[in-house]
């Protein structure tokens, strides 16, 4: 393994988010089956992404190439993807629904690919086989995930999530990244994770309430005792955005990896920071004109509460 | 980075103010949500009131976009604020002169491209009614031969414009006058009209009293022709308010008062001192003249110590000026980088120079009457040989450019514009984000309303609709405890100003004893001489007979009346020796409190000196009298917000607390009673004592001092009068005898000071209805009506609940939306408050 594989490794442990989104990624962006043959779309064609699935699998593969080729490549490019995501371990709820979705949608597609291509039937049998053994496994994974949201200690167990995110924060393991990216980070980890999971499916209620609260208490204590100023002292944007900037390429690139979902409308600050991590510059309308350690919790958890809310854009 | 994080500040209250004007169309656009008020008389949120707001916060997105800006320009007598403020413009707009001048507050507004300068006169149809009566007083004084008792008319532009007045050729007033000789004229012509209104022997009501706030001022608009090139500048608006010095202010009520709450909230003060006065013996009235003016030190307040280029070796230099202006005005409170030695002359005639080249490319014909100042910039610039040097276009604009440089004030205008620009900006700003505040708490409320009015059962709802009715009734119940808890905070503060009066009365106590000690002594040797002069007669009447003396004293006669009288006693010595023998035994009493004069010159005198000093001690304690009120207005303004706030807090805090058990989570947010700077004025309740009694003027040292003292000694009364304990009369014995009585003095003195105590407690409950009560009426009138209305809006649910239960589902989901927005406004709007108050 390279250099570079070892950081990944690396930045995979400190963000296990990284996990869950290029997994999340691949499965949504990736395969398609056609009529009569199969693609992918090039949404995933993002570097940073095939090289964090390279270091899910352990190896370099060429999922892009050649995939409007022969039937019987494309086939094989499905048994590869089916390795693939066979060797996602995580228990995000987005990650299993995508995978039950895009499993069950495949798997319609292999088939009728059968129907026009008799000749591979074999073949096709045997991934079929492959998927069906998954697709339980898909299920199962999502019944167990299920009933440990309904558990009566579900609550408390995405609060010590948070604690543990937290702990990691605390211990300094974040320490370079500057304020406003390390508060992002562990916004969006908690929201891949058993936190998010818990607070998507008991959305509104007054448990995800106080847990958002706590997140906001806590990022309020961090905040204040890991920066230079008061947290309510304002100051220009840029003071917190050009950090970022400074930042190397390959935190940048984690950066602007996980808030790629971010839209200038609905997620202003989040879409700054990935602007920033760009190394773009400009603000969009909706962002503070002053900014502060306040502003940095408030708005990023607002517009995490939305990305909650929201569920289908992930 | 200062500047950057203002404009960044300003950004931000923009874009918050976008934000909640489209929150409030995505209300109004939500259908069926709001119940109409046309039908009945209940308070509620409705869509009329949502635009309101809107409009409210269009208004403040322009003020806050436009920066409007105030630097009032105040100072002592001649210390050259006109001269200043036409340094500023380039052009000679105020008329300066040796005598005081400005007798009327005026504004001069900077406007791009205004080359002409225009002058608005507002309420100049009041003029003329002020003029004709003028013209009477003035006929009638002619007919008496009295009109050269007019002080204006020593003077001889004064002079003509009486008898212009007298023959009725006097021009009227115009609402309008372009270009700088008539503005100027103008503006001369209104003040020696005021002045002559307030001359003692001419008396008429000047209009002036009758001008309520800024904007019926005369208003020059112009474009400044040295402004800094600042983005603040060509964004916003810049007016100088040029202000009457202290005691040239003649004006009403009204007005001053709106005056000093203008420059208490200017975006930045000009002081103009006079230079050549520091360290004089006149620098103690031109420092308290400024201390008058001004109550409070901001950070925007500035010293200009003017005429800085008459300063010779012996004078201060810069650096001392600033230190010295910075130590000993303004109780030390100015910094002393704010202090800026500078010349307005100089300024003045470059500017008015560069203006000319400018506009017509040379400078005029110094020949000219109007143009005296080209031989003063020609003197100044080039000396002795500036004649054939004016007519050279490059040598004069380098000359003007060298004379601006001098006259140092480049930087402190750069400066204030500067901190005028910040200090308004941030007006403009809070008052923004303060009704954002209000309205985005409204609009919680409002959709927490609808929320729970959709949620509930009817039950639990009327139940909250009750609940909000007896709070109302408590708010109520609290107005009245707190109007109470007013009048005795207003008796507490007025014990305060009593022992003020103590104060005087124990100033004034030895004061008189001092007289009386005085008059006794004057009394005893009076009393010496006239024994000494009796023993002589005696002797004499021994030595050489009655007749012989008598001669001698008839020689003298008429030489004094002193020697008359010994006459008179000679001539009783004559008719009966054994009673002149018997008065040579009388004594003197030291202890009798009636001091006798045997002439009524001497007599009078002695009054007059004991009536000076009794003025003096009133003069110095009204100064005193009138800081120490002024520092217990401020006191007191804020102790009026805690006394209201406190009376409602529990009520607020318990009514939140109880509907938050019930799931209803309102924002009762505790309101601030609005109190307008300069609201509490205590200074402002002796005016109103005096200025309703119509009691005359006491004695001509009183009616000698300017306006607004004497104003304020009238209150105080008669405290003296010459014919207060004096009694004049003939002896038995033929003798006249002036007695003044020090006892009857002293007790009129007194009794009268505390006749005004006793008064004073009349005039506090005109203040406690005049200005307390409607603070308070507001106050708890504006927080039933906020209680009512989410009262009101929960009454509203009922209908909505009639509707279709998929619309109020709809409802729901956007209110919920909604709501979350609101929040984050919230957020952001508490912190920029913060940081706006931080600055």
């Amino acid at each position: 393994m390279g250099e570079i594989q070892v950081t990944l490794d690396e930045l995979r442990k400190l963000h296990p988010q990284l996990t869950e989104k290029a997994i999340v990624d691949y499965v949504n962006g990736g395969l398609e089956v056609l009529d009569d043959h199969l693609r992918f779309r090039d949404q995933i064609n993002n570097k940073f992404s095939t090289r964090i699935l390279d270091s899910i699998t352990g190896r370099t593969a060429q999922r892009q190439q050649n995939m409007d080729g022969s039937i019987t490549t494309s086939l094989k490019t499905v048994s590869v993807w089916l390795q693939d995501i066979q060797l996602y371990q995580g228990d995000s709820d987005i990650a299993i629904a995508r995978l039950a979705g895009k499993l069950k949608e495949t798997r319609a597609g292999v088939m009728r690919l059968q129907e026009r291509h008799n000749e591979l039937a074999e073949k096709v049998q045997a991934i079929a086989q492959n998927f069906d053994q998954f697709e339980s496994q898909v299920q199962a994974h999502r019944i167990q995930l299920e009933s440990q949201i309904q558990q009566v200690d579900a609550a408390r167990s995405a609060s010590l999530h948070l604690e543990q995110v937290f702990d990691k924060w605390e211990a300094g393991r974040l320490n370079n990244y500057p304020p406003l990216a390390r508060l992002y980070l562990v916004i969006d980890e908690l929201y891949w994770s058993k936190f998010g999971t818990y607070c998507r499916s008991q959305f509104g209620t007054s448990e995800v309430r106080q847990l958002m609260e706590q997140l906001g208490h806590k990022a309020l204590i961090l905040m204040e005792a890991y920066s230079k100023d008061d947290v309510y002292q304002l100051t220009l944007p840029e003071k917190w955005l050009s950090p970022i900037r400074d930042l190397p390429e390959e935190s940048r690139e984690v950066l602007s990896y996980l808030s790629n979902w971010a839209d200038p409308q609905t997620a202003p600050v989040t879409w700054a920071i990935r602007n920033a991590a760009l190394l773009e510059s400009g603000l969009p309308n909706d962002f503070p004109r002053v900014f502060s350690g306040k502003h940095a919790i408030n708005h990023l958890m607002y517009e995490n509460k939305k990305r909650i809310q929201g569920n289908n854009d992930y | 980075m200062h500047a950057d994080l203002i404009e960044a500040k300003r950004e931000e209250v923009l874009r918050l103010i976008t934000k909640q004007d489209k929150l409030l169309s995505d209300l109004l656009k939500i259908p069926n949500i709001f119940q109409e008020s046309d039908e009945d008389e209940q308070q509620r949120t409705d869509s009329q009131t949502v635009e309101r707001w809107q409009g409210i916060l269009t208004n403040e997105a322009q003020k806050v976009d436009r920066l409007e800006m105030v630097v009032a320009v105040v100072g002592s007598m001649k210390a050259g604020k006109s001269t200043t403020i036409n340094a500023i413009v380039g052009l000679e707009l105020l008329p300066s002169s040796n005598r005081a001048m400005t007798s009327s507050p005026t504004l001069i507004r900077h406007c791009v491209d205004q080359r002409q300068p225009v002058l608005s006169f507002p309420k100049n149809k009041q003029m003329e009614k002020m003029v004709e009566e003028i013209k009477q007083k003035l006929i009638d004084l002619k007919n008496n031969n009295n009109l050269n008792l007019v002080e204006l008319s020593k003077y001889q532009d004064g002079d003509v414009l009486i008898q212009s007045i007298i023959d009725g050729n006097f021009r009227k007033f115009q609402e309008r006058y372009e270009g700088q000789d008539n503005i100027l004229n103008c503006l001369k012509l209104f003040n020696e009209l005021i002045r002559l209104s307030l001359d003692p022997n001419v008396s008429v009501q000047a209009f002036i009293n009758e001008y309520e706030n800024i904007n019926d001022l005369p208003t020059i608009e112009v474009e400044f022709l040295h402004l800094p090139e600042k983005n603040e500048i060509t964004k916003g608006s810049l007016t100088l308010l040029d202000t009457p010095g202290y005691n040239e202010f003649v004006i009403g009520k009204k007005l001053r008062k709106a005056l000093s709450a203008q420059i208490a909230k200017a975006s930045a003060v000009l002081a103009i001192i006079h230079y050549g006065q520091m360290g004089s013996d006149g620098e103690g009235q031109m420092r308290q003249e400024l201390e008058n003016q001004i109550h409070q030190i901001k950070d925007t307040f500035f010293i200009f110590a003017n005429r800085f280029d008459e300063r010779d070796r012996n004078t201060m230099k810069a650096e001392e000026v600033k230190s010295y202006a910075a130590k000993s005005f303004m109780k030390g409170q100015v910094k002393q980088e704010c202090v800026y030695p500078v010349s307005a002359t100089y300024a003045f005639l470059s500017n008015r120079a560069k203006y000319e080249i400018k506009e017509k490319g040379k400078l005029p014909d110094y020949r000219d009457e109007e143009n005296k100042w080209v031989e003063d910039f020609g003197k100044a610039v080039f000396g002795v040989f500036w004649e054939d040097k004016i007519q050279k276009k490059d040598e004069v604009e380098a000359g003007a450019k060298g004379l601006w440089d001098l006259s140092g004030f480049k930087q402190p205008i750069d400066e204030v514009v500067v901190e005028a620009a910040s200090t308004a900006a941030l007006v403009s700003m809070k008052s923004a984000t303060n009704k954002m505040i209000k309205y985005v708490n409204s609009l919680h409320n409002f959709l927490e309303s609808r929320r729970w009015g959709l949620s509930q059962s009817i039950d639990k709802i009327d139940q909250a609709i009750d609940g909000l009715k007896q709070d109302i009734e408590k708010v109520g119940q609290a107005e009245t405890t707190a109007n109470k808890a007013l009048q005795e905070l207003m008796y507490e503060f007025l014990n305060k100003t009593q022992t003020i009066y103590k104060d005087v009365e124990q100033d004034l106590r030895p004061t008189l004893d001092d007289y009386f000690k005085e008059g006794k002594k004057q009394e005893i040797i009076e009393f010496r001489k006239q024994q000494k002069d009796l023993q002589q007669a005696l002797q004499k009447l021994d030595n050489r007979g009655i007749r012989e003396i008598f001669k001698e004293r008839e020689q003298d006669r008429g030489k004094s009346r002193r020697s008359s009288e010994i006459s008179y006693i000679v001539k009783d010595m004559e008719k009966d020796k054994a009673l002149l023998e018997d008065k040579e035994s009388l004594d003197f009493d030291p202890n009798n409190p009636q001091i006798e004069f045997s002439s009524e010159e001497d007599a009078k005198s002695f009054l007059k000196t004991v009536n000076r000093s009794v003025i003096s001690i009133i003069d110095e304690s009204v100064k005193e009298l009138r800081l120490r009120l002024l520092e217990l207005s401020k006191e007191l303004e804020q102790k009026i917000p805690e006394t209201l706030k406190n009376k409602i807090e529990g009520i607020l805090q318990t009514a939140q607390e109880r509907l938050k058990d019930e799931g209803f989570s309102l924002t009762f947010d505790l309101p601030e009673p609005e109190i307008e700077q300069n609201d509490i004025d205590l200074v402002e309740l002796f005016v109103l004592g005096m200025e309703k009694s119509s009691k005359p003027l006491p004695s001509p040292e009183v009616r000698e001092m300017k306006a607004w003292w004497a104003g304020i000694a009238r209150f105080f009364g008669n405290f003296f009068d010459l014919t207060w304990g004096y009694e004049a009369y003939i002896d038995y014995k033929k003798t006249d005898v002036y007695i003044v009585d020090m006892k009857k003095i002293r007790k009129n003195v007194i009794d009268n000071l505390q006749i005004r105590i006793d008064e004073l407690r009349d005039e506090n409950q005109d203040f406690v209805d005049e200005i307390l009560k409607p603070i308070s009426e507001k106050y708890f009138g504006a927080l039933k009506d906020y209680i009512e209305i989410i009262r009101g809006d929960l009454i509203d649910s009922f209908t909505i609940r009639n509707l279709d239960h998929q619309v109020q589902i709809n409802i729901l989901k956007i209110i919920s939306d909604l709501r979350e927005e609101t929040e984050l406004q919230t957020q952001d709007l508490n912190l920029l408050k913060g940081g706006l108050e931080r600055k």
